[in-house]
This record gives structure tokens, C-alpha cells and sequence, in this order.
């Protein structure tokens, strides 16, 4: 019982790693820009519903729309004044650049979120908050299956996105051969930019998550951006399509493994997965074939 | 006015002299502040190896600086010579950089840059429970040690650091690593062994590190665990070598004279909020202005050289027969 509870809650949390993680495997499977910051807008995302939530009112779910509309138009600035620039750097240095300014922008975006909101945590308790109900014995919270529902709607969504629109195909074809789609006619610069702010969306709508079910202070980005980046590379740089279920697979092994030992070496659980893929399968898990070397 | 040798000999000589006889002269709060600026040298040029020669972004500087800084306060607690406990940081450093620098450094770059995150994050963490508040030396250490001697064994090792790095970009090593930045596929195929020479870059980075921690333990006497293992000792000195110029002997030393006095300003005037202009020049240093101050006093030199010989009606005869972008050491 006590395992299939953790497996469960494994499993809603991963939904939120999976969400938390697709923002950052977008914008590297697209452009091949590595965004350390990308802690940083989730946080922003949380720090968005807690301003609506604080000064407005407004439930999460209700000004959900709202925060993805803002951090969306916050993606659209990013792409405009950081990552725009980079484009006219050789492929090398475009991702050690990117690197550094996005650990840059770290700097800012912290230490101007410690002047804005204090570096005490801040979450949003609303009345369904700790409200759970039991079925065959197994404990689960409404937030947490509104959490995974909503990130399995996302999730969902941005996949017919990808393979049903033309646009959605355009950043595909992108991804996986750039040169190539330009020679196609795709506009390469619009492209960035329009999957950029998705993915800061995206970072956004995890951000709501985790202020509703945990909290967010101004460092704590760190934390989610190692999430995020165990998973991308568990799922393998620049397949989109493993990421889902990577964050499910981190999910369940973190909550299983801190049944055996002991929930604060929790981290270290996520750390040891990393060095084992980067060790043996540095192009990810579900990745069939080795290529030669790793990007 | 490009220096001969001998001129460059007599420059360096004189300007070390000076330093040399520093106490002599200097205020007490100014002799602080120049240690505080050897170990912002040593440190710079740390990230510089690894990230300015090496090309691959090390963004876990402060586990190697914090971990140098809180070993050498405990050996030096336990009661070993001083000397020894500065030797052991270096060597905690180097082991650190093992750590991180065997699994990763064998892929590219952002596994590298993740892995040194993912350290300093952890060892952040970690100490942040093991060690809360300030780390006090017992009175006995502060009687028995001036700030000429803490003075000293700063300028020494930002010395030794400078003179391993100038031998280090001269030589084959240096070559390899330059080679392995531009290209790493070319460089490979061209039979250089990349991931040898990263890794041991990597682990002398560490081993500076370690060392500058030492001196920061020497100078403070009381260290804030929780501070020496934060974001900003990384921040800093990516900082530095990023405006002073990546991959250059000199830009460290500019960037770290800059930043020193301007940190020294802002912290006092504008609190936490310094971090944030910092962080803006940062971005737009690294966008707009990649070759930094190294670069940009190279060009001005040169521009300069250009007005004085057509000023004289005198055209110098080149010997240089260095490439126009080739980086000057």
C-alpha cells in the first residue's frame, strides 16, 4: 500500500517535472541555446499567480490564462533583447554565450524578485487547498490531480501542436535540421521567437503548479532548473517527445527511492540518475541507436 | 610604442616592486582591499583557464572557492602550519574538480557547465546544514598574524597564478586548449586529445580556486560558510573575466581592478540591489563587447600607434608577422 501510494504521488509530481522540463527541451531542441534561467521564469510564473492571487483575488485556475499571457509576452522580450543578439555568433560559442547570459540573467531576475517579494517563501492557500479524499486506500489531494490533469492537457496540446499545425511543423523541421528548413522557406528568426515564448509559457503554467502545491522563494529556481535538466537529459537533448514521460520515470523513482532511503537524500536520488545517463546513455534513454558522440 | 622585451621585463619588475614594498605606504583598509583583489585575480584567472582558454563554462566556481575557504579553516583550526592548510585547499579544490570533471568533461560543453551547477548547488545545500552562522579563528591566530603576512601570501600566489598561467598560454598545452575551443571536432582529428587536456585544465582551474578560498580564510579569519559557497563567488568572477577578456592573460587582472573598486562603491551605497546593474553589464559585455577591456586596449594601441607614425611622416617597418586576429598574450 505504502508503495503504491508513493507510486501515485511519484507520478503526479512527475507530471509537474515533465511540465516543469518541456519549456527548457523546447528552447534547446530548437535553438540549441542551453537557458539556465529557465528556473528563474518559473518562478516568475509563480510569483505572477501569487500577485494576482494576493492583490486581485483571483483564483489560480481562473487567472491562469492571464499568467500564461503575461510570461508569454515576457518570452517574446527575452527571445527579442538576449537571445536574438547570440544569432551572430559561431555554433560554439552561441551555446557557451547563451550559458553566460542567461546566468546573467539569473543574477537580475533573483535579486530583483528578493527586492520585490522578500526571499521568504510565498505560496497561495485557497480553500480547496489541503482537501483530499481516499480511494481504495490510497490518499490523493485535488490540487495534485487538478495539477497532473491540467499538465497532461498541456502537454497534450502542445504535441498536436507540434504535429498538426504547419506552424508546429516548421519548429520541428527546425529542430531538427535548421539549414534545412530555411532552404524550405521557414522563417527561421519568427520561429525562435514564437517557440521561445512558448516555452516561457510553459515555464510559467509549472510555475502556477508549484506555488499552489509547494512554494516559491527567489533562489529556489536552482532547484527546478536541475529537475528540468535531469529530465531533458534523460528523455535526450532535443527529443521533445521523451519528455513527458522522463518526468513521470524521475517522478516515480524519486518517490520510490525516498521510501528506501529516506526522503531527504531525495536530491541526491535525481543527481544519481544524471550521472548514470551522462555516463551510459548520454543521448538519452529512448534513444535507440548511439550516435557517435554527444552534443 | 609596442614594448620590446627587455621593456616589458623592466615594466612588469618595477610594477611588482611597488606592490612589494606595498605595507610600506599603504593604509591599513587599502592593503584589505588589495588582498581582496589578489584573490578576485587568482579566482579570476581560475575561471579563465577552464572557461577563457578551454572554452567550457564552469558555473560551480563558488563550491570550489567555498570548499577551499572551509577546509583551510578547519586544518588550520586542528593546528596544522599555515602553509599546509593553504596546500590543502588547493588539493580539496583539485579533488573537487575530479569529481566533476571525469564524468563530464568527456562530452561537450553544457554537460560540463550543468555538472559544476549541480555541485555548487549540492555542496550550497550541504554546508547550509552542516555549518550554520560564522566560523570564527580563535584570537590566538589573529595575534600571531599581520596583515603584511596576509598582504604577502596574497601577492605571492596571484604571482605564481599569473606566471602558471603566461607559461601555460605559451606553451603546447595552452595551444592544445585554444584548439579545443575553436574546434573541437578539428582539433580532435588533428590528434590533439581534447578530453586529456580539458581535464587537466580543469583540475589546475580547481587547484587556484582551492588556493584563493585559502586566502580568503588568511584575510577574514571568520568565514560565513553559507556565503563563501553562494551563486555570487561564481557571479563575480565570470564576471571579471568576462569584461576584462576571455582567453587573455591581462583581462582578468583589468576586470578584477575595475570590479574590486566598483563592488567596494555599490555594496555600501546600494545594498543587494548592485547585483542587478552587475548582472546587466554582464549581459551586455558578453553580447556587444566579447573581446573586453583586453581587446578593446589592444585596438586603442593600435589606433594610437597608427596616429603617432602618421603624425611623424615615418612609416614603421613591420616585423611582426603575427595575423591581425591572433590573440595577444
Amino acid at each position: 500500500m505504502i508503495v503504491t501510494q508513493a507510486i501515485i504521488s511519484g507520478l503526479i509530481i512527475g507530471a509537474l517535472y515533465g511540465l516543469a522540463a518541456i519549456g527548457l527541451g523546447l528552447v534547446f531542441g530548437v535553438m540549441k541555446y542551453l537557458n539556465i534561467a529557465h528556473g528563474s521564469f518559473i518562478m516568475l510564473g509563480g510569483y505572477a499567480s501569487y500577485w494576482l492571487f494576493a492583490l486581485l483575488h483571483l483564483d489560480p485556475f481562473i487567472s491562469l490564462p492571464l499568467v500564461m499571457l503575461i510570461m508569454f509576452i515576457m518570452g517574446l522580450i527575452f527571445y527579442r533583447i538576449l537571445l536574438a543578439p547570440l544569432s551572430k555568433f559561431s555554433e560554439d560559442l552561441k551555446v557557451n554565450n547563451s550559458l553566460l547570459i542567461t546566468f546573467g540573467l539569473i543574477m537580475v531576475v533573483d535579486n530583483s524578485a528578493t527586492l520585490l517579494w522578500t526571499s521568504w517563501p510565498k505560496s497561495i492557500t485557497t480553500l480547496y487547498s489541503g482537501a483530499a479524499f481516499n480511494i481504495f486506500g490510497i490518499r490523493l489531494t485535488y490540487i495534485g490531480l487538478g495539477g497532473m490533469g491540467l499538465a497532461i492537457v498541456i502537454i497534450l496540446a502542445l504535441h498536436l501542436f507540434l504535429t498538426k499545425t504547419y506552424f508546429g511543423k516548421a519548429i520541428t523541421a527546425i529542430a531538427q535540421d535548421w539549414e534545412a528548413a530555411s532552404l524550405m522557406g521557414i522563417n527561421i528568426d519568427y520561429t525562435y521567437l514564437i517557440s521561445c515564448a512558448l516555452a516561457i509559457t510553459l515555464a510559467g503554467v509549472a510555475g502556477v503548479l508549484i506555488v499552489l502545491c509547494y512554494s516559491v522563494t527567489p533562489s529556489g529556481g536552482f532547484s527546478w532548473l536541475m529537475i528540468a535538466f535531469i529530465v531533458v537529459t534523460l528523455a535526450g537533448m532535443g527529443n521533445l517527445y521523451g519528455i513527458f514521460a522522463a518526468g513521470l520515470l524521475l517522478g516515480v523513482s524519486q518517490a520510490v527511492g525516498s521510501l528506501l532511503i529516506g526522503s531527504s537524500y531525495q536530491g541526491v536520488i535525481g543527481f544519481a540518475i544524471l550521472l548514470l545517463t551522462v555516463l551510459f546513455r548520454p543521448d538519452g534513454i529512448f534513444t535507440r541507436k548511439r550516435k557517435g558522440y554527444a552534443r | 610604442m609596442r614594448c620590446s622585451r627587455g621593456k616589458k621585463f623592466l615594466l612588469i619588475g618595477i610594477v611588482v616592486g611597488i606592490l612589494a614594498l606595498g605595507p610600506l605606504y599603504m593604509r591599513t583598509d587599502i592593503v584589505g582591499l588589495f588582498i581582496v583583489l589578489f584573490i578576485h585575480i587568482i579566482l579570476a584567472q581560475s575561471w579563465n583557464l577552464i572557461g577563457g582558454y578551454a572554452g567550457q563554462i564552469n558555473l560551480g566556481l563558488a563550491a570550489f572557492f567555498g570548499s577551499g575557504a572551509l577546509v583551510t579553516h578547519l586544518i588550520w583550526i586542528g593546528g596544522a602550519n599555515s602553509f599546509m592548510a593553504l596546500l590543502a585547499a588547493g588539493m580539496t579544490g583539485l579533488v573537487l574538480s575530479a569529481v566533476v570533471g571525469f564524468p563530464t568533461l568527456r562530452l561537450r560543453g553544457i554537460y560540463f557547465s550543468m555538472g559544476t551547477l549541480a555541485i555548487a548547488m549540492t555542496a550550497e545545500i550541504l554546508v547550509s546544514n552542516l555549518f550554520s552562522g560564522a566560523l570564527r579563528a580563535p584570537s590566538i591566530f589573529a595575534a600571531g598574524f599581520t596583515a603584511e603576512s596576509r598582504y604577502y601570501v596574497g601577492l605571492i600566489s596571484t604571482m605564481i597564478s599569473l606566471l602558471t598561467m603566461y607559461l601555460i598560454a605559451r606553451s603546447r598545452f595552452g595551444v592544445g586548449l585554444r584548439a579545443t575551443r575553436d574546434d573541437e571536432d578539428a582539433a580532435r582529428v588533428t590528434g590533439v586529445n581534447t578530453t586529456k587536456l580539458k581535464i587537466e585544465a580543469f583540475l589546475i582551474s580547481g587547484f587556484m580556486a582551492g588556493i584563493a578560498g585559502g586566502i580568503f580564510t588568511y584575510y577574514y579569519l571568520t568565514i560565513w560558510p553559507e556565503f563563501q559557497f553562494s551563486t555570487l563567488w561564481t557571479f563575480v568572477p565570470l564576471m571579471i573575466v568576462c569584461i576584462g577578456g576571455m582567453g587573455t592573460l591581462m583581462g582578468p587582472v583589468y576586470g578584477s581592478l575595475i570590479l574590486v573598486i566598483i563592488e567596494h562603491i555599490f555594496s555600501r551605497t546600494l545594498g543587494a540591489a548592485h547585483l542587478i546593474i552587475f548582472g546587466i553589464v554582464f549581459i551586455i559585455a558578453v553580447l556587444y563587447f566579447p573581446g573586453g577591456i583586453a581587446d578593446g586596449l589592444s585596438k586603442a594601441q593600435k589606433i594610437l600607434e597608427g596616429f603617432f607614425s602618421s603624425k611623424k611622416g615615418l612609416t614603421k617597418p613591420t616585423h611582426d608577422t603575427r595575423m591581425a586576429g591572433e590573440t595577444r598574450i
